[in-house]
Order: structure tokens, then sequence, then C-alpha cells
């Protein structure tokens, strides 16, 4: 760029030189003397090079900062032009890229492992007998199945690498941690291809006989964190889960586990399951599944072919399954085709994706539209402000502009007002994921992510703002390139008009943000009542007044005798607090997103189809349902005193298995077959609630004596108090110290509180709606104001003429108000099919109502038409109240 | 003989230049010999004012300058007027008539 005017002006001046040189020959002289008097004529050649090209490359600056300057200078002349639009600008581009920084995070983004996209997660197929410990959204595998798949798979997968996420309790030097660890496989490390910070990291010899390697790897971030980095820590032993493990090593910084939602900070072998989880299931019990399975494809193999693989290599493993379980026949047979199904897994596992993946891009969808409604809102600013300046245009069109300049000049003040609300975007944005996460009520010190937006964000957020510069430039620019010189000159005053098609073009671009309005205006009132619906659900039992906290018995090193004396000791002691009425206890905690079920044999209820006998179960205490307010409808409670196969069922069970019949009595069995024993009792039923989150659907549900439990380990206990007991919570924990005092109690929160929680989604979602709706009602608003106020300023004569002959105020103020709605109707009705459209990507996210349900768009659209007749009203006044004289005086 | 420079007249020189391009395309060295020789040595257009001025002018839009080959294979940069150049010769003749007028005017009453 600096070098060629340089070459070009060098070369220039040279063939001058030369010229003169042979002229000067020409009239008589010497070659030497002629060079010594060209040089003398012409100076400094160097000197003479460098001032020319300088004189290029200066002028082009200088145009390009007139250029800018002139732009600037065209915005300060109008501010509120300029501010309006930056405004709602910076507003429209921030919400894009703090949705987006979340967005991207969550749903977009890779784990930070090379090449990501080899990898694949496996899935189980049902049915699935024997316990089943898995995370919520991801099939599960024993760790039998996994060594055997691992093994028999080399020449599909660089190996498979099995994972479980767990509670861990890091008893480090001076305090005590809670925080997630992963169990792993020996090879986790090596197919994930992570390199070791400090140290190593573990390896397949670490993974071998049951306890035999008490080695664990720290996250870089725990390191830093409750380490302070020190290098030294490698080598020495730390207290995981009351177990000693050696640190061999540090992973690398950017490096969370396989879940972005739940960052993994400590890592042990799987072979330590013993030492640090809570269950006494042998790791070579086939039934028992809990491990997680991502396999690593070799180079050139398809995810097809690796499917097709598997399903010639899986039966012979579940063969030795159906060995164990001793199936019936038929039951064997259909074991044996399950399939192992595979996708994609660079993203790694994320319970957040699930969750939140769905509501982000409804989120981003919205924010898309409100920017949309900027843009248009911008375009119709810069046209009213087009068609104000168009004297100025004409004026310098006439004295020679081409209208090329024009046009780059006009496009040059666009992109200045979008570049100056993108630079508001990104301060919104610095200020606004925080934010945004906060009312999400999102916990980021569990997760790895970033409440900054990174360099990549930057990029597209930097890309919107050019695009939308370039498109609410474009149209103004258009529109004045087309400017009539003549006809605007010869137009005096301010009250000529000459911008009907402007007006055209101006009412169009009304029409669709009223349009797009309706669409975030009738989503607003959806995901309103939905929330309503969600908040007003009867959940069974009476949530007020409910406190609720958890105990770890295995964390504490408590036998399963000394759990259960504990826990019916610490009940008791509970319902003796003053200020409390009953207290009960269950082993699956209410509305926490948890379940644990199974199938179901019930006696005469044979001819029931396949996928109908599944039911979810939860072992509780004597007095449970007292203190949960849960009605028993017939038998009995449990006492203490009850055997493991004497169970209360709820009503749901009893209708579809029973429907008729006296539940008390009756018998069955727990799994699904042809040989399953019918040793167990109902001895009562109890009416349904709510049990894993207040939205499911209700299920067949079997309570069992907690007392008669083999494996416990946390006890949730549920505790009723009497009205207005702000001292409960404090009162506990101190009778809990007084009885054990190195016991931690763990998520004490009240019942509605919890509820509150689970509907965190639902509520942003909620409350997000209703602000997008009202600010792109407002732009809506602004919009039409502006054009509605122009249509009236233009036709003042026209008015005025009207009133002369006899119109009155009232039927000027009702004529444009008329204009007013129909430009709001026109939106509304351009508007419908679009919700029509889109109402079936949001219905997953709504509860109670339908998306196209036409009361709700009719109530919208109605909404929208009235404040089309609120926008039009000032303009509408201010025309009823034309004095007719002066209106045909102007001019 | 006594000699004017152009120094004095920078204000004329992009006249000058303007008005020796609306005959056609000519390179900077043609510019120079066209005005001294017509002015009969008068008038010297010194480089040193000639180059940086016509790259302003290039940059102004009013003229255009192309590169051609010259018989010996060099090189050659021409200039010509473009539609933007000859309003803005009208204007720069139109302007230089006037002052002229007025200085002879100022001359006369003397």
């Amino acid at each position: 760029m600096r070098d060629k005017p340089f070459k070009d002006a060098s070369d220039e001046i040279a063939w001058h030189f030369e010229q003169r040189v042979q002229q000067y020959m020409r009239e008589g002289m010497s070659e030497a003397e002629a060079r010594t008097a060209a040089r003398k004529q012409m100076g400094n050649l160097t000197a003479l090079t460098e001032e020319t090209a300088e004189t290029s490359i200066f002028i082009w600056f200088e145009t390009f900062k007139r250029e800018i300057l002139l732009a600037l200078r065209m915005l300060r002349r109008a501010p509120t032009v300029a501010a309006v639009a930056i405004l709602s600008l910076g507003l429209g581009i921030g919400a894009n890229t703090v949705v987006f920084t979340l967005m991207k995070q969550v749903v977009l983004d890779y784990l930070p492992v090379p090449q990501p996209e080899q990898l694949v997660i496996l899935h189980n197929q049902d049915p699935e007998f024997g316990h089943e410990w898995s995370n919520g959204m991801h099939s599960s595998f024993s760790y039998p199945m996994y060594r055997d798949l691992n093994a028999a798979t080399p020449r599909i997968f660089d190996g498979i690498l099995a994972f479980r996420a767990i509670d861990v309790t890091l008893s480090g030097r001076e305090s005590t941690e809670n925080l997630t660890g992963g169990m792993v496989s020996g090879n986790f490390f090596q197919v994930l291809r992570v390199a070791p910070w400090r140290g190593r990291l573990l390896t397949a010899a670490d993974d071998q006989a049951p306890g035999a390697n008490p080695v664990a790897v720290l996250g870089y971030g725990l390191w830093k964190r409750s380490f302070g980095g020190d290098p030294g820590l490698v080598g020495q032993t730390v207290v995981v889960n009351q177990h000693p493990f050696v640190v061999v090593g540090i992973a690398p910084p950017q490096f969370y586990g396989i879940d972005v939602s739940r960052r993994a900070d400590l890592f042990v072998p799987l072979s330590m399951k013993a030492d640090v989880v809570p269950d006494t299931r042998p790791l070579s019990d086939r039934m028992d599944h809990w491990a997680s399975l991502i396999g690593r494809l070799k180079p050139g193999v398809s995810q097809q072919q690796a499917a097709a693989a598997l399903t010639v290599i899986y039966p012979q493993f579940l063969n030795q399954d159906a060995a164990v379980l001793k199936l019936s026949a038929t039951g064997r047979q259909k074991y044996l085709h399950k399939r192992l199904e595979i996708t994609e897994g660079g993203q790694g596992y994320a319970s957040l994706r699930d969750d939140l993946s769905n509501p982000l891009k409804i989120l981003m969808a919205m924010v898309g539209i409100v920017l949309l409604i900027t843009i248009v809102n911008v375009a119709n600013l810069l046209i009213a402000r087009g068609v104000a300046r168009q004297r100025e245009m004409a004026i310098r069109l006439s004295v020679g502009a081409g209208k090329a300049a024009l046009m780059r000049q006009l496009l040059i003040e666009s992109l200045m007002l979008a570049m100056l609300g993108g630079c508001l975007g990104i301060a919104v944005a610095y200020s606004g994921t925080p934010a945004l996460l906060h009312a999400l009520s999102f916990d980021l010190s569990s997760a790895s992510i970033s409440a900054r937006p990174d360099w990549h964000v930057m990029l597209v957020a930097a890309t919107v703002t050019f695009a939308a510069g370039l498109i609410f430039g474009l149209l103004p620019a258009w529109q004045s390139a087309r400017t009539d010189v003549g006809a605007a000159l010869k137009t005096q005053g301010s009250f000529g008009h000459t911008g009907g098609g402007t007006n055209w073009l101006r009412r169009a671009l009304v029409v669709g943000q009223v349009a797009l309005s309706l669409v975030l205006l009738t989503s607003a009132i959806l995901f309103t009542r939905s929330l309503q619906n969600l908040e007003n659900i009867n959940v069974g039992f009476n949530t007020a007044n409910l406190l609720k906290f958890n105990v770890s018995g295995l964390q504490a090193g408590y036998s399963q005798a000394r759990i259960k004396s504990f826990g019916e000791e610490l009940r008791q002691k509970l319902a003796a607090l003053p200020g409390v009425e009953m207290a009960g206890i269950a082993t699956v905690p209410l509305l926490q997103d948890t379940d644990e079920g199974g199938e179901v044999t019930v006696e005469g209820s044979a001819g029931l189809k396949e996928g109908r006998r599944s039911y979810d179960d939860n072992s509780v205490s004597p007095d449970f349902f007292t203190a949960m307010q849960i009605p028993l409808l017939a038998g009995r409670q449990f006492t203490p005193s009850d055997s493991a196969n004497v169970h209360i069922v709820n009503e749901t069970f009893v209708k579809r298995f029973l429907p008729g019949k006296n539940p008390i009595g009756t018998h069955f069995g727990f799994g699904d077959g042809d040989n399953v024993k019918l040793d167990q009792t109902i001895i009562g039923v109890v009416a349904d609630s709510q049990h894993s989150t207040i939205r499911s659907p209700k299920i067949p549900f079997v309570y069992s004596p907690y007392l008669a439990e083999p494996h416990l380990s946390s006890l949730y206990f549920y505790v009723r108090l009497r009205s207005n007991q702000p001292n409960a919570a404090s009162a506990i924990r101190a009778l809990i110290h007084q009885m054990d005092a190195g016991l931690p109690v763990n998520d004490m929160d009240s019942m509605t509180e919890v509820i509150d929680e689970s509907l965190f989604v639902e509520r942003s979602l909620g409350y997000l709606s209703i602000g997008f709706a009202l600010l792109a009602t407002l732009l809506a608003v602004v919009g039409l104001y502006g054009v509605m106020s122009y249509s009236v300023t233009s036709r003042y004569r026209e008015l005025g003429i009207r009133m002369a002959v006899g119109a009155t105020p009232e039927r000027v103020l009702a004529m444009v108000l008329r204009e007013s709605a129909y430009l709001g109707m026109g939106g509304a009705l351009c508007g419908i099919p679009i919700v029509l459209a889109t109402a079936g990507s949001i219905r997953a996210a709504l509860y109670g109502v339908q998306p196209n349900n036409p009361v709700i768009w009719c109530s919208a659209v109605a909404l929208l038409i009235a404040i089309a007749l609120l926008a039009g009203f000032i303009p509408a006044w201010n025309a009823a109240r034309i004095d007719p004289h002066s209106a045909l005086r102007a001019e | 003989m006594a000699r004017l420079l152009s120094k004095p007249l920078q204000g004329s020189l992009n006249l000058l230049i303007l008005k020796t391009l609306s005959r056609g395309p000519l390179h900077g060295y043609a510019i120079t010999n066209h005005i001294q020789m017509v002015s009969d040595d008068v008038l010297q257009v010194e480089e040193g004012s000639l180059y940086p001025a016509l790259h302003r002018m290039e940059q102004e839009g009013w003229i255009s300058a192309e590169w051609a080959l010259s018989d010996n294979n060099r090189r050659v940069r021409f200039y010509k007027l473009t539609p933007k150049g000859k309003r803005q010769l009208a204007l720069e003749e139109d302007g230089w008539k006037q002052i002229t007028a007025a200085v002879s005017k100022v001359l006369k009453f003397a």
C-alpha cells in the first residue's frame, strides 16, 4: 500500500529527468553537462519523489478522515436520531452477544482435546436389569461390560474410556472441601489425548486390581485454588472420602473432564470405586450399571462402520449377562437383541446442554428478532432523516457531487452508527453475561463456563454489527440516490413532501416491525401462562413450612446398622423439637430430578402391554406420609418393624394394575418375565404426588420401608414445621452437631425454594420473554409514531383544506387514528402466520398451554392494535388542532 | 529575459494544468514543455510543484492517470481530464477572468 505510490512517483520523475537530459543534449550540451543542468533544474530528485508520493497517501487519508468527520458531524446535527439508533442497536447487539456467549459454551463448543470429532458416546438400550446408578440422561454400563468392550474393539477404537462423576470430600491441609470428582478408566487421558501439566496422568496400570492403586490426578483449578499451585504436591498424599490417595500429577488448565456443566476437579481410577463411593457392590458385578463410555474412533473408521461392528460384537457379552440373570427363554431372546448405539461425542456429556439447549435456542431466536426489529427501526429513522435532508442532498448533487459519492457518505454514516452501537453492545455483553447467568441462577463455581465473551463471540458480534450497518444503511442510501434534484430544490419550506415513495417504504417497514413484535408478544404471553401453570401445579403434598436437608452416613464412615439407628434417633429428636410437627425420611430426594425404578409384575394383571409395567420407587420412614401430608387412602403406613417385602403404592399404581380391585393384600413381584416371584405385598395406598419433577407425568409408585433396605447411603429428611419458624434450620443444625459433631448437614432448604429452583429455566424464559416483548413493542411504537407524525406533517395543507370545508376536528382525529390502527392491524395480520409457523418449535418448552391457542394470539393482536392507536394518538391530536387559516397560508 | 516562475502563481497552476490537459492526454514533461512554449518561455513550471500538484488533482478526481509504454519500452504516466475536471476548469477559468479584470481595473484607475 505504501510502496506503490513511491514506485510510481520514482518511475515518473526518472522518466521526466531523462526527457530533460535528452532535450538539453539536442540543444547542444554534452551528456555530462546536460545531466548537471537537468539536476540543477529539477532539484533533489529523491525529495521530489517523496513529496509527490506523500501527496497521494496524505490526500487519501485526508479524504477518509474528512468523510468520517463529516459523518460524525451529521450524526451530531441530529442527536436524538443518533442516540436512539445507537442505544437500540447497542441493546440489540448486546443481547445477542450475551445469549450467544452462553449458547456457544453450552450448546456449540467441543471438548478442549485434540480431534474431538473422533469421539463417540456409547448408548445402551432397554431392557435393563439389575442396579442402575445413572446421571439421569445417559445410559450406563457395568465395569465388566466396559472391560470386555474395550478389549474387543482395538480395530474400531483407539480405546474406549469409562467415566463416572462422583461427590468428593477432599480433606486437605487446612480445610475440608466438597467437590465433583471423576472415577475414570486407566486409559481416560490417553483416549482424550490430554498431556499432563505436572507429574503424570493415570495409565492402564493404575486401573487393575480393585483397591490396589490409591492414586489421584488433580484438576489445574483445584491445584491452584486449594494448594496455591504448589509444584511439590505431586507425590504427596491427600485424603479423598476418608481414604488416602497419592497425587501423581496435575491435569492441564483447560481440561474440565467430559461435562462442561459439571467440572471434575479430581480423578481417581475406577478400580478404587470401593474407597470413594458409598456403595458396597463389587466392581465385578455384571448387573451393576454405572459407567458412561466414550470411544475414540480410529482414523478412517466411520460412525456407521463402528456401529455395524459393535452389533456383531455386543451379543456375546450380553450372553454373559444373561447367564448371570437366569432369564426365561423369551426374556433372554429379547435381551440378546439389545443394540449398542453410538452418537457423536465430541462435545462430551452435559446435563446442562439437555436442560438449556432448547430454552437457549428460543432465547437466541427472541434476541435475533429484537435485533431485526432494531435494524428495521433504525432504517426507518434514517429514511425519515433522508427525507429531511433531501434538499441538502439535492444541493450537493447540483454542485457536482456524484450519486456514488453521496451513497458512500450515507453508508459511512450508517456504518459509524452501527460501529458505535456495536461498541455499546459489547459493553452491554461484558456486563450483561454475568447478569444473565445470575438471572438463570447459574452456579459458575461448579461448571466450566466463562461469563466473558471470547474472541469468537466478538467476531460474530462485529460481523452482525457490520451487516446491520449495511442493511439499514443501504435502504436510505438507495432512497436518497433517487432524489430528484429539480423537485427537491423547488420545494420550499418544511411542509412540502416529495417522499410519496419513501412513505410507502416506511409503512412497509413499520408493518414488518409490528409483525415481529406480535411474535415476541405471543411468546411472552405463552411463557408467562406456562410459568403460572407450573407454579400452580398441585404437587400432591403440602409444600409450605416444609424443610429438607440430607446427611450422608457413608461419607462419615457409618455402617448400615449405624445409619438406620442414627436415622431413627434423629427423626424422633426432630419431632420433639419445639416448632416441629413431624419429620420423615426418604432415600431418594423429592423434586430434584432424581428417580429410581424398574418393572413390576402384579398378580392378575398379566395382560398389560410391555412398557406399561414400569414404576418408580422410594424407601421411606414411618410417619413419612404424615410429615409430607400425603393422604393415606387405604391400609396403613410403615412401622419400624416392617420387613422388606411390604409396600405402599400410589393411586396410579392401583388404577393401572388393579382397577376395581381391593389392592390391600395383593401380591406382586419386581422384574419382568415368566418366572418373577410374586413375593411382595401391598399394605397401603396413598394419593398421587409429584416425585422426580413437578411436571413429570403420573407413574405407578412403590414405597418401601427404608429400615429394611440393605444399601443405604444418604438420608433425605423432610421436616414439617409449625407456621413461621425462622430459627428452625439453626436449631436442627445444633441438634445434629450435638449428636455427631463430624457429620456434615447438606443442602438445607425450604421445599418452596426447591420448587423455585426447579423452575428456574421456565421462570427466566418467562421474565426474559416479557422483557424482550416490551422492548420490541416500544420500538414498534417509536416506529409507528414516527411514520404517523410524518404523515400528518406532510398532509398539513390537505388536512387544513378538509377542515376549512367542514371536517370537524373529531373526524380528522378519527381519520388519523384509523390509519394508525390499519398499520397495526396490517402488521398483526402479517405476524399471525409467523406465530403459527413457529408454534411447533416452542411447544416443548410450554406446560399446560398450546402455542397455537387462538385466544392467546387474538389477545396479542388486540393488544398491538391498542398500542398502535396509542402511538397514533399524539399525531392525530396534532392533526385535529390544525388551524385551517395558517395551513392554507403556509407555502 | 525576466522569467515569471510558477511559484507566485501557485493558485493558477491548477488552471494551467487543467487547460493544458483539455487538449488531450499528456505526460508530466509534455505539460511543462507545453506551458513554457505557449507562454513564450514566460511561464516555467517547476518539477517540484508540478508533480505534487498532479497527484493532488488526481486524488481530487479532476484528472485521471494511466501508465503507457514509450517507444523505448519505458513506463510513462499520462494524465487525462475527467468530466469533474472539466467542470473545475470552467470554474477556475471564470475565477481567473474575474481576478484579471479586477486587477486591470485597479491598474487603469491608478
